[in-house]
């Protein structure tokens, strides 16, 4: 370790309504692996675009190999050996690996495009990192795994000495993180130096060399693994001590709710997605689906909601088959949903809270009568659920889009719940919000079953699988490639199971 | 900000630097074309608002109110369209089909008395509107074709069937093509005796604005109109039936349209000719987005409008500046509606130069 | 009637009524390329009739005041590229709504031709572009005695598939539409590369529309552009968004139509005005079959925001 290569001084970003960073000093040694920890929200994120020059800062200074510079966008980080693999990839899906990873920084002759040269390339950097991956292969054809090592070769392409990783383990499985770590240390070896942003507490234990911890756009304080554990960590991280566990008693599971017989779907790009599968769900159960995002969970979960028509196969509710296609006799029979894509399904953002609180019920009574809406009876039912699921909102008609993320995803919850409910199927219920937020909607899906719903949980957090789980599956490739029974399984068992490795995950 | 100072910011101030800005502008193309806009706009007013009628010509006001009626209905059902994300650019066809068809009952059927004609007559218009518009409400529910180029498709073809039409089958026995007139039972009278031309479309549109505003406010379909325009995938997931919204919503904006059609023919023209009202459901769509989806706004804009169209004639008359300047006029309206950041900006950098100054001149006074 | 249909189709000449199409196809084929450029940025472009529309009515008045069709021809195209400069600013950097803009654009475009027309009138001819009549080059099927600007469509076709999947620009034009946000953060300026592109289909829409009023006829008449910019759109989603297929698409359009001329030519009693219908009926249909299955850009009509 030697003389520190960034020091970021007092970065204060604001944002209409929220500080984001608060007067943050962060700095990172010369090939050293430096972990950005926090929960959703508290400033990572925003912390390492501005590094990326996609922020400008309101105030404070960035020191790059002891000189101050100013980084007004991606370029002039790019131009200072900076990379960055972004939480959500940033690979066009259409282009090809070499023409996504030349993509900004082209070689050509009098305009025309030269991809032989940068093949090699791709292929010397996939040799030295071990990221092996086809140069010529559409990246809409790649496993997100391999779009990762897409990602790094992309910044590797462009010389980086300071490699910012958002989140990088989200979308891996246990084993294929370890790999992640492998090409890390190799990259610290070689003299890259590695931003590491996560919210998870044990691959920072296992990775780091140095972590700092921020809450609410602070810097909480800096630690090495050394020195804490992960309960200690937790707290800095929430400012106060975390149930890491969910208290729940044994399940009673009671009749089969939900039956999916042979289902087969197909994704948006017409590719086999979801490919005969079978399992059931009973009343006062959670049934997990474990899988790495991309496996067909998003189609299955969509087809059993009535927003995809699956190709073959059916989905039955109590017995009786659900019209494909059909999200209102889904809802009819007593199914319930939370969506993963909060944004685009969950909200109709410029809408009043109150009108989102009543998406799928404000055409029938009580809160309309013979067409008429009943504004009266709508407004009463949303006070209702903001005090029983604690949502912080000024009032009932502010439009959904000017709440935090947590409380938008309570909303969802609180609309979702409050309807008699035989079935609750929840899609990634916490992504992107705070641990209160977390905490408070595993206790109310857990609650759920005890009044005997069937709940079928997907997520790509293995911890909140195992932990909310009665029973597990597990998704490959839209197969269901094995079951398990959570009160047993093991976290490794899971995990070569996501990877598809059927036999080594011996029963 | 309260609600309605909100409003009064993020909606009616920007409609309202529109059309200053849009008349500022107007006022220099005709500087530089050589004419007077002081003149040219207080004719305008002249001839839209005060000039009172005599023996022989009817009251300005009134016939502003004439040409502001086809404005309203058609603008109510394009702000429709708008409010389920859909681009009703056929408003015009809508319009020409819903006259074809009120001319065709009001001449073919005969031997009834008004109160039978006359709601037989408007409602024809009513129907045909809502066919011709459905055509491309079908075939966005059901085959995805984006209804800004269908609708746009089926105005050529409107205007061809009416061509052919009043050229071919329903061609009177006179010289001009045109159709024969109307049975009298079948006219939509006028409000006050003649030369005013005032009719009862006026209320029909009013009573049209009103039931809009019942419907985007008061009625679940209107939530759910309003819903698939904003975001048409949670509308799915929150088992709201996409398509079929789509396809009422279509078929709702193509009956206004094809009342307006129904009405202008019924009331004013009284037979069909080959070529009336170009423009008007192109216009309205700059009512619409004028209006801003708000019955009062949308009503506003049509006033506006219909005094634009009104006002033009006794402009080009005594100012010698061309009534064309009027789509001048609406150009460059309807430019700001859609952007009004460009207003904003334009003002407000007025300002900025305008405050410092006004700033020290106080200090100084000080 | 269905015998002399069937005489009519063994006495027409096919090459004569392909050329016919393949001129009559030129403002459309301008236009989809417009539409190509745009909208594989990002950007829907609705306000191609209305560039056409402008540029047609420029070229004409430009052409009639320096007595030079090239002179007309440039100004034409630079009217086009301001209004689509204009299509930039209000959907790119006011984000608004893009089919509203273009909307907009095309009633605005309408208003000014219309007002212009009137007010400066439109009685002298304009000078014409050449037809490729040279020896030789006249006698070429097909392309033989074409009007230049069909010659020029041709070339732009090539020249646009090129650029498109074979240069840098295509490569960030395609990254812009896809996913804007990758391009970004490989530091690419995506409005930058939004406006050039929407601004290089002004250049096509200006060609498109100099067809109007220096090759068909030496006059303007408001609206005259009749939906051709549309009709171009059909034939950009029909050919998915490529050069090449779009010309066959339009071919789609025009052929039909050729042929009802030659009905009526050979006197098969068919009414005109229905006739006339024919390109927007087929382009209805041909939107009805073939939307479910084309792919537009990944990011149409969605403003980047970082």
């Amino acid at each position: 370790m030697s003389e520190p290569i960034l020091q970021m001084r007092n970065i204060t970003k604001r944002f209409p309504g929220v500080l984001a960073n608060d007067r943050i000093c962060f700095d990172l040694k010369r090939g050293e692996i430096h972990a950005l920890l926090g929960e959703n929200g508290a400033g990572k994120t925003t912390l390492m675009n501005i590094f990326y020059g996609l922020y400008q800062p309101d105030e404070g200074e960035i020191w790059l190999n002891g000189r101050r510079v100013t980084i007004h966008s991606p370029k002039d980080a790019i131009a200072l050996g900076i990379g960055m693999v972004h939480q959500h990839f940033t690979l066009v899906p259409t282009l090809s690996v070499t023409e996504n990873v030349i993509l900004g920084a082209e070689t050509a002759h009098l305009g025309v495009l030269d991809l032989a040269t940068p093949r090699q390339r791709i292929l010397q950097i996939a040799q030295d990192y071990g990221l092996e991956v086809d140069p010529d292969a559409l990246v809409r054809e790649l496993p997100v795994g391999v779009q990762q090592r897409v990602e790094i070769i992309k910044a590797l392409y462009r010389n980086a000495q300071v490699l910012i990783l958002d989140e990088p383990t989200a979308v891996l499985t246990p084993l294929e993180v370890e790999r992640l770590f492998e090409t890390l240390r190799t990259m610290v070896q070689r003299g890259v130096s590695i931003i590491f942003i996560s919210h998870k507490l044990k691959e920072v234990m296992a990775i780091a060399d140095r972590i700092t911890v921020l809450r609410q756009g602070r810097v909480v304080g800096s630690t090495t693994p050394a020195e804490a554990d992960e309960a200690k960590l937790a707290s800095m991280m929430v400012g106060r001590p975390v149930m890491l566990q969910v208290e729940k008693r044994p399940a009673q599971p009671g009749e089969v709710v939900l039956s999916v017989r042979d289902l087969r779907v197909m994704s948006d790009r017409r590719a086999v997605a979801v490919d005969g599968v079978s399992f059931d769900v009973r009343a006062g159960e959670i049934v997990g689906i474990a899988g790495v995002e991309g496996n067909g969970q998003s189609e299955l979960v969509e087809a059993i909601t009535g927003l995809r028509a699956p190709v073959h196969g059916s989905v039955l509710l109590c017995g009786q088959p659900l019209p494909h296609a059909l999200p209102r006799a889904a809802i009819d029979a007593g199914m319930s949903h939370i969506p993963e894509d909060r944004h685009k399904y969950g909200m109709v953002a410029q809408q009043p809270l109150a009108v989102n609180l009543t998406l799928s019920t404000f055409h029938q009574p009580p809160f309309a009568q013979r067409g008429l809406l009943r504004w009266t009876t709508i407004r009463e039912h949303a006070r209702r659920l903001i005090r029983e699921f604690d949502i912080r909102a000024p009032h009932e008609l502010v439009p959904i889009a000017a709440l935090s993320g947590g409380n938008q995803q309570k909303s969802v919850v609180a609309r979702e719940l409050s309807r008699p409910l035989r079935l609750l199927v929840a899609a990634q219920p916490t992504r992107g919000v705070d641990v209160g937020s977390i905490e408070f909607i595993h206790k109310r899906i857990v609650q759920a079953r005890d009044e005997g719903a069937a709940v079928l949980l997907v997520s790509a957090e293995l911890d909140e699988i195992m932990s909310l789980s009665d029973r597990i599956l597990v998704m490959f490739k839209g197969h269901i490639v094995g079951e398990r029974d959570a009160r047993t399984a093991t976290r490794e068992e899971i995990g070569l199971l996501m990877m598809g490795r059927v036999g080594e995950a011996h029963a | 900000m309260s609600a309605r100072r909100l409003f009064w910011f993020s909606s009616a101030l920007p409609a309202i630097a529109s059309v200053v800005l849009a008349l500022l502008l107007a006022g220099l193309v005709m500087v530089i074309t050589g004419s007077d806009p002081i003149a040219a706009y207080s004719a305008l007013v002249q001839g839209a608002f005060l000039r009172p009628g005599t023996a022989t010509r009817p009251t300005a006001f009134f016939e502003t109110l004439v040409s502001a009626t086809p404005y309203l209905l058609l603008a109510l059902g394009i702000s429709l369209g708008f409010a389920a994300g859909l681009f009703n650019i056929g408003a015009e066809g809508q319009l020409y089909m819903g006259a074809l068809a009120s001319v065709s009952v009001g001449f073919l059927v005969k031997g009834l008395p008004w109160f039978i004609h006359l709601p037989l007559a408007l409602a024809a218009g009513v129907v045909a509107g809502t066919l011709w518009a459905s055509i491309a409400g079908w075939l966005k529910a059901t085959r995805d074709a984006p209804e800004v180029v269908t609708t746009i498709m089926l105005n050529y073809i409107a205007y061809a069937v009416v061509n052919y039409m009043v050229n071919g089958p329903l061609r009177h026995t006179g010289t001009a093509p045109r159709t024969p007139d109307i049975e009298p039972s079948a006219v939509l009278p006028a409000l006050l005796p003649p030369p005013e031309r005032l009719h009862w479309g006026l209320f029909l549109a009013i009573a049209a604005a009103v039931g809009y505003h019942f419907l985007m406010n008061r009625s679940a379909l209107g939530l759910r109109i309003r819903l698939v325009g904003e975001n048409r995938h949670a509308a799915r997931y929150a088992g709201i039936n996409v398509n079929q919204t789509y396809l009422i919503t279509m078929a709702l904006s193509g009956a206004l349209c094809g009342l307006a059609g129904a009405v202008e023919v019924l009331a004013l023209y009284r037979y069909l000719p080959t070529e009336f009202t170009v423009g008007y459901g192109f216009d309205s769509i700059a009512v619409a987005l004028l209006g801003q989806g708000n019955p009062i706004g949308i009503a506003l804009a049509a006033l506006l409008f219909g005094a634009l169209a009104n006002g033009a004639g006794y402009m080009q008359f005594s100012a010698g500046v061309s009534n064309y300047i009027i789509a001048v006029v609406q150009a460059f309206i309807i430019v700001f509606v859609a952007a009004p950041g460009i207003a904003r900006d334009v003002l407000v950098n007025w300002w900025a130069r305008w405050l410092p100054r006004r700033a020290r001149r106080e200090e100084m006074e000080a | 009637m269905i015998e002399s249909i069937v005489e009519v189709l063994l006495r027409v000449d096919y090459l004569f009524l392909l050329a016919t199409a393949l001129r009559a196809s030129t403002p459309i084929v301008f236009a989809a390329l417009g539409g190509i450029f745009s909208e594989r940025s990002g950007v829907i472009n609705i306000a191609l009739e209305g560039m056409m529309l402008i540029s047609a009515y420029v070229c004409y008045k430009a052409a009639v005041l320096f007595n030079s069709p090239w002179l007309g021809l440039l100004a034409g195209v630079l009217s086009a590229v301001v209004l689509s400069l204009l299509h930039g600013v209000i959907s790119i950097r006011y984000r608004t709504n893009q089919v509203v803009s273009g909307t907009v654009l095309n009633i605005f475009a309408a208003g000014i031709t219309g007002f212009l027309f009137r007010v400066l009138g439109a009685q002298e001819s304009a000078p014409y572009l050449p037809n490729m009549n040279m020896p030789i080059v006249r006698d070429i099927p097909l392309l033989g005695n074409q009007p230049l600007l069909t010659w020029v469509m041709l070339a732009m076709i090539a020249l646009s598939t090129f650029v498109l999947f074979r240069t840098t620009w295509g490569l960030r034009t395609r990254a812009v539409g896809e996913l804007p946000r990758a391009a970004d953060t490989a530091g690419i300026a995506v409005n930058r590369m939004r406006y050039l592109n929407v601004m290089i289909g002004g250049v096509m829409a200006g060609l498109g529309g100099a067809f109007f009023t220096l090759h068909t006829v030496s006059s303007f008449t408001p609206l005259m552009t009749s939906g051709q910019g549309f009709i171009g759109l059909a034939a950009m989603i029909f050919g998915n968004w490529t050069p090449l297929p779009a010309l066959l698409a339009a071919m789609l359009f025009t052929v039909p139509q050729a042929l009802a001329g030659q009905f009526q030519m050979f006197g098969v009693p068919l009414p005109y005005q229905l006739i006339s219908t024919l390109p927007y009926v087929l382009t209805i249909i041909t939107l009805a079959g073939v939307v479910r299955r084309s792919t537009p850009p990944a990011a149409l009509g969605m403003p980047y925001v970082k």
